[in-house]
């Protein structure tokens, strides 16, 4: 019978990812706790079969080490605008010579005397093997990373693992809808963008040595891959964003260039007029565009939207200016 | 003198709930068709008969029930005025003087929980005639124990000014409804209240009677031709209760998965079929929340999900909607964490990862 999956919800306490400079957790670059949202977790251990000639039954079952997939989604203020992908140095060059730690700190049960965390569940010598950030009309922007690692346990204690006073002020601002900017491929039409995110995948390889029992590497397998999707609300004629499904061949305003022809593509926040803060931005730079995709407006009354979709090989870029030709 | 007749009066019939608990069954047993038809036929008429003093009780109407807030409020002002205390009050009183405290709220609680889930374990095993009969001697124990716990509250409410306002209320009101009636003197006035009480049916006998002859077929006549049910138009507490049980069978019947026809004659059985219900339903609600706040498809669809919650109830919640497989693999993992030398443990280490590995190797050889 094969072993069914069982899902395990816990209550989370507390949550911090802190990445290090090298592979042996030497130098601490920076750490983020705020605004996490919840945590997905699998982990699974392998054992191989050995036999031997002559016998009938296993010889012996070699136990495999444990792989882990920590998925960490959170919320995003201005400041903390793309935090996640920064921690690691903002590219993927950097980001292939940073290990991380993910620690989670396991609210109790109801019925014990304390509310402090019963329990810690520690990923240490994780990589980044995806980043994701959402703009959705519905709930805050948010972000979210997937780290790889094979160094998963339960710990009685994280120093440092605290749960944020009640009573304290929060510090940010959390990004919604109305703090999204012109971007995308249409940057003067962004009020007929539905929603958006920008991804990156960082495929990773093993490799493992004598002596060692976890891979003592895991470097990035160049070239990486980054994606863009836009949803735009579909216009007809002369409607107010102007967008229609051939606008690719008619020659004139291009979302994606004409065929072969690369472009940029960001999506930018920002707090508003009465703010002095600039704005931020979210970018592909080089990009393709690869699919558009015209769907919905049937007889339900559903709106007809437009989904491009768009690749680069440059990397994922965070920064409060955008480079020559992406703008 | 009154203080000391309210607390019989308050006392009385938690005891006789306690009773009517045990004896439920040979209640139920015993009830034939006649005293069925007898009970019925009280209840419609809305008249309480106190036999003893010759006395018949007419059912109250708005007007009566009107005035006797009017008294209420006015006994409840003397009483203020002569110093006794308000509930909020007493419960600070019983607080600092350790006469119910904070632990006995949560041992009343926990009583309460248990009575809950052996109600359940009764639903769930209907069919397994010994578990049942332990199970239903567990559950009478645990009532006992939250009666005679709750007992050491309600001891202390009647010297508090909404019980002393609303005895009152209660003998104004008794006096008010009295028909083909003597004078009644004072020194009979407690016996009267207490008779009175007894007139009103316990929730097991009006159960028995909403899902049984005569009644249900009344009340199924009823919803399709204007029949009088109740000759009173303010109804009593029996009829409404009646009525209420009426209602709630229905709804057993007419529900999408409605239990076999012995657990609906089991007060015990659908009381564990109704909890398990609403747990159901909170656990669908607790779920979609979490589904809200996990809208990312990796995690959602994760085998470990972690939900941040700002409070201890709601981190209760979530664990509640684990399965029982998964909240003993939570344990386990916790036990092992416990016991570990250095404060830390692999997930390579943990039963539930071995057993899950080992689940997944190819069959032996042959």
């Amino acid at each position: 019978m094969p072993f069914q999956v069982k899902r395990i919800y816990y209550g989370l306490h507390s949550v911090s990812v802190t990445a290090f400079d090298t592979c042996n957790n030497s130098n601490s670059s920076g750490s983020c706790g705020s605004l996490m949202q919840s945590v997905g977790v699998n982990a699974s251990t392998e054992y191989d079969q050995v036999f031997e000639l002559g016998r009938v039954g296993i010889y012996a079952n070699i136990e495999g080490i444990p792989t882990a997939e920590v998925t960490v989604e959170r919320a995003m203020t201005y400041e903390t605008f793309g935090r996640l992908w920064s921690l690691g140095g903002g590219d993927p060059q950097t980001i292939d010579n940073v290990t991380y730690r993910i620690d989670m700190g396991i609210r109790p049960e109801a019925g014990c005397s304390s509310s402090a965390a019963s329990g810690f569940v520690q990923c240490n010598n994780a990589v980044l093997s995806s980043y994701t950030m959402n703009f959705s009309t519905d709930g805050p922007l948010t972000e979210s990373a997937t780290f790889i690692g094979n160094q998963i346990g339960w710990t009685s204690g994280v120093a440092g693992l605290t749960e944020t006073d009640p009573d304290d002020p929060p510090s940010g601002i959390v990004l919604n809808r109305q703090h999204v900017v012109g971007g995308g491929p249409f940057s003067t039409d962004a009020n007929a963008l539905q929603s958006a995110s920008f991804s990156i995948s960082l495929d990773r390889e093993d490799v493992i040595a004598l002596g060692d029992r976890y891979p003592v590497l895991r470097p990035i397998n160049f070239p990486v891959e980054s994606t863009a999707e836009f949803e735009y609300l579909a216009g007809g004629e002369g409607t107010t964003y102007g967008l229609s499904f051939n606008q690719n061949d008619s020659g004139g305003q291009v979302p994606g260039g004409v065929a072969g022809q690369k472009r940029g593509v960001f999506l930018g926040v920002s707090l508003g007029a009465q703010s002095t803060a600039v704005p931020k931005y979210i970018f592909l730079e080089k990009a393709y565009l690869v699919s558009s995709n015209y769907s919905g407006g049937d007889a339900g009354g559903g709106n007809a939207t437009i989904t491009h979709a768009y690749t680069s090989y440059e990397g994922l870029g965070v920064s409060t200016s955008l480079p020559s030709g992406v703008a | 003198m009154l203080i000391l007749a309210m607390k019989v009066w308050v006392l009385v019939p938690l005891c006789r709930r306690v009773w009517r608990k045990c004896d439920i069954h040979i209640i139920a047993g015993e009830m034939n068709n006649r005293k069925r038809e007898f009970l019925i036929a009280n209840i419609r008429s809305g008249y309480t008969r106190i036999k003893k003093f010759d006395i018949l009780v007419r059912p109250a109407s708005l007007e009566d029930i009107i005035d006797s807030y009017e008294v209420y409020e006015e006994s409840f002002q003397e009483a203020l005025d002569d110093g006794l205390m308000k509930t909020e009050d007493m419960e600070l009183w019983m607080a600092a003087n350790g006469f119910w405290t904070n632990l006995d709220e949560d041992l009343s609680k926990k009583i309460q929980k248990e009575i809950e889930n052996s109600k359940v374990t009764l639903y769930k095993h209907y069919g397994n005639q010994s578990l049942v009969r332990k199970e239903r001697k567990r559950l009478r124990s645990y009532e006992k124990q939250y009666l005679s716990h709750v007992t050491k509250k309600n001891i202390f409410y009647s010297n508090t000014c909404e019980s002393y306002a609303e005895s009152n209320r209660l003998i104004y009101l008794v006096k008010l409804c009295c028909e083909r009636r003597k004078e009644i003197e004072d020194e009979h006035i407690d016996s009267i209240i207490k008779e009175y009480h007894d007139s009103i049916l316990s929730e097991e006998t009006i159960r028995f009677l909403a899902r049984n002859e005569p009644w249900r077929s009344l009340w199924s006549i009823s919803q399709n031709c204007q029949l009088k049910l109740f000759s009173n138009e303010e109804p009593t507490v029996n009829q409404k209760n009646l009525i209420l049980w009426s209602k709630t069978y229905d709804g057993v019947h007419e529900s999408m998965e409605p239990p076999p026809k012995v657990v609906i004659d089991d007060d015990d059985f659908l009381d564990g079929w109704f909890i398990e219900k609403s747990r159901e339903r909170e656990r669908e609600a607790v779920k979609k929340g979490i589904e809200n706040k996990t809208k990312n498809a990796k995690i959602s669809s994760s085998k470990e999900v972690f939900v941040f919650t700002d409070n201890e109830e709601e981190a209760q919640q979530i664990y509640e909607l684990n399965s029982p497989e998964a909240k003993n693999t939570i344990r386990q993992r916790m036990d092992s964490l416990n016991k570990s030398k250095g404060g830390y443990v692999g997930y390579d280490k943990f039963i539930d990862q071995k057993e899950e590995a080992l689940s997944k190797l190819p069959p032996r050889r042959k």
